[in-house]
């Protein structure tokens, strides 16, 4: 029976059309063989905003780790955690601690050529105050000088002893090409063509697709052996581990937990796991009268179980339990262990608050691992007598909902990329900061955090960091969850490869 | 008819009017801003409203609304609260690979479901019509991100046939295209089998078989012209979904079409690029829908008739 008659092979025909018109090329070889290589194809899971370093969306992640490929700040951090001078080349504080004066290499160019000067500086810093990057950093900033092509003077409103390694860490003071800032004007931020002085330069964006940097073979510290990198999007966690797998893809640091057993199996990949910057913790709201009670902060600490917690959230391997707010790289950490879960304990502190017959509390989450907190959270404080209620918000709806006060509970994430117990506790702990979720208000935290920022003694600053973290511990005033564990895999033949822990790509470090 | 066609087009306007006021009344008064959206849940209050300030985010909802309607009107859209490029910028990069897609699946979705629908059809009953019936409904019901998760599993790292992500070539549109086809095929096949199963017991196809027809022309010839009609209402619905319903496909296979843009839009609350996704979409589709109308004409000529003593009567 002729059951295949002449409009199917039409159709099949069209079909065969189509795969000729499809072969357009976007110039990204999916070709492994060559050797030895000198690109790579870097899989990131959400794609940036902008590549402009002067807003604080350059700390979001997608955007940081293509923003410190093409940019590079007046300082850096090096491995041990000591400042090191990058275009700056020397730099004096004045006693008062109001002044500081950078001495600015002449040899520093920019991507078109361009010679980097005290204007393009000067510029940076305006555009980041201006930009409101960070009150913390920029918020000192009373004046800023170009004195002479090699010279930057930024003066203080008042001493600030982080101030250096914050001009050393923050991606908002990456230096500009101001001449290029100001003629790509709206196009800076998706196209920064010879904006930065970096290692790569920008090449091209294709929307939904690709960020493409090349090598600045002209890079003053030598140009990087990996000439040609492509951060190549790919939304879904699992795709991203299959293209590693592949081959389609040379790194991919948003590895879903639940992928890394299978990938460590791999032989032709390498793991690496660490301990990351970011700590999740629970902020108790005490404007609401009932946590202004501290046996009732201390009956939702005991009720806990962190083990389990992590194991429920992150498959066990995501993260590293904490009783410190502070992450152990950073200046003025102070470790402190959870305490262990004790629901007896727990009834009996919430019995002698006043509640005999146990509360009701919300949890307001967003999707991710909040809303994986808040659900084992539930099931936690059910057995010590806490009904738990969760409320469900899409992310910049949970933060309308916090600022205006309205949450009892929420569990929130900080980064402790600064590695300074100010940057990383004034946030979370002053009065009237805008991440101080927990609405802390201590006249003594705030005294503290004041005096220390301006101490120029390092011994006495730690000591008034670790008093504000055991005003805060013995207090419960928030409870640290668990540091979260940063993994990311590539292909075992890429030399110098490791996770950071911020998960961003110092691609200039990376070599096959 | 040409009056048909221009009072269709007319309607459109009314149309997308609702559209527009529905998806901005949602876009604004939704909780959360455009600025922390894009600064992130760390970034300080004061970073979260200058941005929305520059963004005019700030402005009361009727003055945003009369605005926007104003712009529209002189056709500007406005730009993108996230790239700050014009709109249509963006979705005129990114319809061409949607488009394939959904011609692709399209293509698909007629050479497997119209034919094994036929089948199924005419061998009522057998095995093929159960195997057939049977996949097509489990086919039907599986999740799509699934389907697609296991074919990448399969055809990329089992056989590395296939590549996993991207748009460099056709080989990568060919997994998005069987995962897509898959699901519409297997309704397309349910349809066509009911509609055959009716067409075939009508009294034209007796008689065509007393005439001494061969089996092939009485269902390819006679019986399918009847059959198909509805099926191709569906399948013009079909392909204006897929335009616009792509987003699974295109999120796990990470394709940068309109469907991964509207879903980017969304979350980053850039509501002038949702807004012209919408838009686009809403207008493309009421095209497709009065193109289907009036293939109808073509293929059925008792419609044609009616349009002719329509305007007759006028």
């Amino acid at each position: 029976m002729k059951l295949f008659p002449k409009f199917m092979v039409l159709t099949l025909a069209m079909l065969m059309l189509l795969t000729a018109c499809g072969g357009e090329k976007t110039g990204i070889s999916d070709d492994n063989s060559i050797s030895p290589r000198s690109d790579l194809v870097i899989g990131i899971i959400t794609e940036p905003t902008a590549l402009i370093p002067s807003t604080a969306a350059s700390d979001a992640q997608s955007n940081g780790r293509i923003v410190d490929n093409i940019y590079e700040g007046l300082l850096y951090v090096d491995e041990s955690g000591n400042i090191q001078p990058n275009i700056a080349e020397s730099w004096e504080i004045s006693t008062d601690g109001l002044t500081y004066t950078f001495r600015l290499r002449d040899d520093v160019k920019f991507h078109n050529g361009d010679i980097l000067t005290a204007e393009d500086v000067k510029y940076t810093f305006d555009e980041c105050a201006k930009a409101g990057y960070s009150v913390e950093i920029t918020g000192t900033f009373a004046e800023t000088i170009a004195e002479d092509d090699t010279t930057f003077v930024l003066k203080l409103t008042m001493p600030s002893s982080p101030m250096l390694r914050n001009i050393a860490v923050a991606r908002g003071l990456y230096i500009m090409n101001k001449a290029v800032a100001e003629q790509l004007g709206d196009k800076f931020s998706v196209a920064p063509v010879g904006a930065g002085s970096g290692p790569y330069k920008f090449e091209s964006w294709e929307s939904g697709q690709n960020v493409c940097l090349v090598s600045n073979e002209e890079y003053r510290k030598g140009a990087p052996s990996i000439k040609k990198v492509v951060f190549k999007f790919i939304k879904e966690a699992s795709a991203g581990a299959i293209a590693l797998e592949t081959g389609n893809v040379d790194i991919y640091g948003d590895v879903s937990m639940v992928d890394v057993p299978n990938l460590q199996n791999n032989k032709d990949l390498q793991v690496s796991l660490i301990q990351g910057d970011y700590v999740y913790y629970l902020c108790m709201n005490q404007k609401k009268d009932i946590f202004k009670d501290i046996r009732v902060r201390q009956a939702i600490a005991y009720s806990l179980n962190l083990d389990e917690l992590i194991m429920a959230v992150t498959n066990g391997i995501g993260g590293t339990k904490t009783g410190s707010l502070t992450t152990p790289s950073c200046f003025g950490y102070k470790k402190y262990d959870p305490v262990e879960q004790d629901f007896e304990k727990a009834k009996q502190l919430l019995a002698e608050a006043g509640y005999p017959d146990g509360i009701t509390i919300e949890v307001a989450i967003s999707d991710g691992s909040r809303k994986k907190i808040g659900e084992t959270m539930k099931g936690m404080l059910k057995n010590a007598g806490i009904n738990v209620e969760l409320k469900g918000f899409e992310i910049s709806a949970l933060a309308d909902y916090c600022t205006k006060d309205n949450h009892d509970i929420v569990p929130m994430v900080a980064k402790g990329y600064i590695y300074d117990a100010d940057s990383e506790l004034t946030d979370k702990v002053v009065t009237g900061t805008w991440g101080n979720f927990s609405r802390i208000s201590i006249p003594r935290i705030d005294e503290l955090m004041a005096l220390g920022r301006q101490e120029p003694d390092d011994a006495r600053r730690i000591e008034m960091y670790h008093e504000v973290q055991d005003i805060v511990h013995d207090g419960y005033h928030i409870i640290p969850l668990y540091y979260v564990n940063n993994v990311s895999a590539a292909d075992v033949k890429l030399k110098g490869f490791k996770t950071r822990p911020d998960l961003s790509y110092h691609v200039w470090e990376l070599s096959w | 008819m040409y009056r048909y066609v221009i009072k269709r087009l007319l309607l459109i306007i009314p149309i997308l009017l609702g559209v527009i006021l529905i998806v901005f009344t949602i876009m604004n008064v939704t909780p959360g801003d455009p600025g922390r959206h894009m600064l992130g849940m760390s970034a300080p209050q004061e970073a979260v409203d200058a941005l929305n300030e520059t963004l005019g985010y700030n402005d009361p909802f009727p003055v945003r609304l009369l605005n926007y309607l104003k712009n529209m009107v002189r056709l500007d859209f406005g730009n993108s609260y996230r790239t700050k490029q014009p709109v249509f910028d963006e979705i005129i990069n990114r319809f061409p690979v949607t488009f394939k897609l959904a011609i692709g699946t399209m293509i698909l979705t007629i050479l497997i479901g119209i034919p094994l629908g036929v089948l199924a059809a005419v061998r009522q009953y057998s095995k093929l019509d159960m195997i057939t019936t049977f996949t097509a409904l489990l086919l039907a019901a599986a999740p799509s991100f699934w389907l697609a998760l296991l074919m990448i599993l399969l055809f990329s790292l089992y056989l590395n046939i296939l590549p996993p992500n991207g748009i460099g070539s056709f080989s990568h549109y060919i997994m998005p295209m069987l995962t897509q086809a898959v699901v519409y095929a297997a309704s397309t096949l349910r349809m066509t089998r009911t509609t055959m199963l009716e067409a075939i017991r009508q009294d034209y196809v007796r008689t065509a078989r007393g005439k001494g027809a061969s089996e092939a022309r009485v269902i390819w010839r006679h019986a399918i012209k009847n059959a198909l009609l509805p099926v191709i209402t569906s399948l013009g619905m079909s392909f204006g979904a897929m335009l616009g319903g792509t987003i699974v496909i295109e999120q796990v296979f990470s394709m940068p079409g309109l469907g991964s843009l509207v879903i980017l839009a969304i979350t980053t609350k850039d509501i002038p690029q949702t807004m012209a996704v919408t838009i686009f979409l809403a207008t493309l589709f009421c095209m497709i829908m009065l193109v289907v109308d009036l293939l109808y004409a073509f293929i059925d000529p008792r419609v044609k008739t009616r349009y002719l003593q329509g305007r007759l009567a006028r």
